[in-house]
């Protein structure tokens, strides 16, 4: 298995698309940390809190770029790159016809979804991840450190290192999620030859969940849906903390993978290899 | 008798209502260089997915090694090579790279003796370039190459010589005739080329719609075609119509001073009598030899043949 895997590892790191999320994102929180740093769109807010409070230093700095660019990339650019990756690593080997010549080999099809289910999980996580690390480092380097200061129903100051666990916990979360739509593409991608459908198919689940939960008639639903779930981590900042509710999106972000992959897996072990 | 390698007992796959492979059941014994013809659409690539566990069949049972292919698929796959249909590699990565993947999934093997294949296939030079430039022949034979790269007992080749020059094809043809007499390892081998069939195989199968419609060594199967004989003589036309009166000939054509007929080898003699003796002057007595092609044509044409 550990073979196998490692070979898997050894294709990942030479395909470019692999590379296509890391670059993006990088570019994006450069424009991001570059654009905060020449103009300040927060301005505003600055001089009514000096209206009421002294206010020392800045609280555009990195904890701010890593909580407001994750709100940006949620439902954007994380779960696309994700897709993007997730969806093409069974499906891109069936549509060049290279699944032929893994499975004639003495291979079990259960090998070959678990070692490229793991390479998408770590792929996943470490964009999620790096995406946070990376926005502190640029954040730090354009903009400086300090508390977390958050508007919202109020005024909330964190301390620069809660700031920085709370953060830390909050991509996790997403990560977590991330982990989730990925694993809808990876299934998706099993019975497909084409990873345009799987990324199409699981950016359509999550936006498709996204409107349902949002109507009343479906809200019976809305506890079961991933979208539910996804924005969880804005309450790592804001207001007391509920553990139970944290531990229910997990479970759900969880069980979404779960089933995603064991989906994956019967699909592909059944099917007939016609590409 | 051989140990069997290979063997298919009652076959079968439908795709929906269609059914691509009917009740097949063939055997390949070690040491065999077996050719697997059939025309488009008989069966012969939705045979060779279901013998390599790519297909499920809906009945029957396919074994390779005395391993059954869905139940034991890596028992039946460890020392088995195979091409199905155009060899895929992944196009970013050289060609040596590309062994050394499929390598390590049959257990792997050293540096030495990929380079080994691949100078055996040609390719040595072309080692660490990336696939991505490669033609359809050069493809074609690092498939070849990732076949035989296991050590394999038994090589399945789907149409190896596909977008091959002739030089390409003659090589693959002394290539698997060195891999069956100096290596000892057993080919089975789709092609659309009868004519090397012919020349590299000691048995062959003819499958069409599905069903096995001849099966049997290739010296065998002709001679039971050498019935057909063809008489020069100076009034074609009345040789017809005298051979036509005989019991257990049949005249098959009549034009320029020839007839061939169909006609048991014992009988020949007597039909030569026979046109002599009505005034005829006979000059040739051709019996004419076909080959795989024409049996194969015949076979298809026909229908089917249980041999």
């Amino acid at each position: 298995m550990l073979t196998d895997l490692r070979l898997e590892l050894r294709k990942a790191v030479r395909k470019s698309r692999m590379y296509i999320g890391p670059t993006a994102m990088s570019l994006l929180i450069l424009a991001v940390a570059v654009g905060l740093k020449h103009s300040n769109p927060f301005e505003y807010l600055r001089r009514r809190m000096e209206q009421d409070f002294i206010v020392t230093g800045s609280f555009i700095n990195a904890a701010f770029l890593c909580r407001h660019l994750l709100e940006g990339i949620t439902y954007t650019f994380l779960p696309l790159f994700a897709c993007m990756v997730c969806g093409d690593l069974i499906a891109s080997e069936a549509a060049d016809g290279t699944i032929r010549m893994l499975l004639c080999r003495p291979i079990t099809r259960a090998q070959v979804v678990i070692s490229k289910y793991v390479v998408a999980c770590m792929y996943v996580l470490a964009l999620s991840i790096g995406t946070g690390v990376l926005a502190y480092v640029m954040g730090t380097a354009f903009l400086g450190r300090g508390s977390l200061v958050l508007f919202s129903g109020g005024i909330w100051v964190l301390p620069e290192t809660t700031a920085i666990v709370r953060l830390a916990a909050a991509y996790a979360l997403v990560a977590a999620g991330m982990l989730a739509v990925g694993s809808i593409s990876f299934a998706v991608s099993t019975f497909l030859s084409n990873s345009n459908g799987a990324i199409g198919a699981a950016m359509g689940i999550l936006y498709g969940s996204a409107v349902i939960q949002e109507i009343e008639y479906f809200k019976v639903l809305k506890p079961y849906l991933l979208t539910t779930h996804l924005d969880i981590w804005h309450r790592l900042f804001v207001g007391p903390f509920d553990g139970h509710a944290f531990l229910k999106a997990i479970l759900v972000m969880l069980v979404y993978s779960a089933a995603s992959f064991a989906a994956g897996l019967i699909i592909f072990r059944r099917r007939d290899v016609l590409s | 008798m051989s140990e069997v390698v290979l063997e298919t007992i009652k076959l079968a796959k439908n795709f929906r209502t269609r059914r691509a492979v009917d009740d097949l059941s063939l055997r390949v014994y070690e040491g065999d260089v077996y050719g697997f013809l059939g025309p488009n659409g008989a069966g012969k690539s939705t045979t060779i997915r279901m013998l390599t566990g790519l297909v499920r069949p809906n009945r029957g049972t396919a074994r390779l090694l005395g391993f059954d292919v869905r139940t034991r698929h890596m028992d039946a796959m460890r020392n088995v090579g195979a091409i199905v249909e155009t060899p895929a590699f992944y196009k970013y990565l050289s060609a040596r790279e590309n062994l050394s993947i499929f390598s390590r999934l049959s257990g792997g093997c050293d540096r030495r003796r990929i380079d080994q294949i691949l100078d055996t296939v040609g390719l040595l030079d072309r080692a660490n370039d990336k696939v991505k430039v490669f033609s359809h022949g050069m493809i074609q034979r690092l498939g070849i190459a990732q076949a035989l790269l296991p050590n394999p007992k038994l090589v399945i080749l789907d149409e190896p010589t596909s977008g091959l020059d002739p030089q390409g094809m003659k090589d693959v043809r002394e290539l698997i005739l060195r891999l069956a007499n100096e290596e000892k390892i057993t080919v089975f081998l789709s092609s659309h080329m009868l004519h090397e069939v012919e020349q590299v195989c000691n048995r062959v199968g003819v499958i069409n719609r599905g069903k096995l419609i001849a099966e049997g060594e290739v010296k065998e199967l002709l001679r039971h075609e050498l019935d057909i004989v063809e008489f020069t003589v100076d009034d074609s036309t009345r040789a017809a119509d005298i051979l036509g009166r005989l019991d257990s000939l049949k005249v098959l054509s009549c034009e320029d001073g020839r007839v061939a007929v169909q006609s048991p080898a014992e009988l020949i003699s007597e039909a030569n009598r026979t046109l002599v003796m009505g005034g005829l002057a006979v000059s040739a007595i051709v019996p004419k030899m076909m080959n795989l092609e024409d049996l194969f044509l015949k076979l298809v044409q026909e229908g089917g043949r249980a041999d």
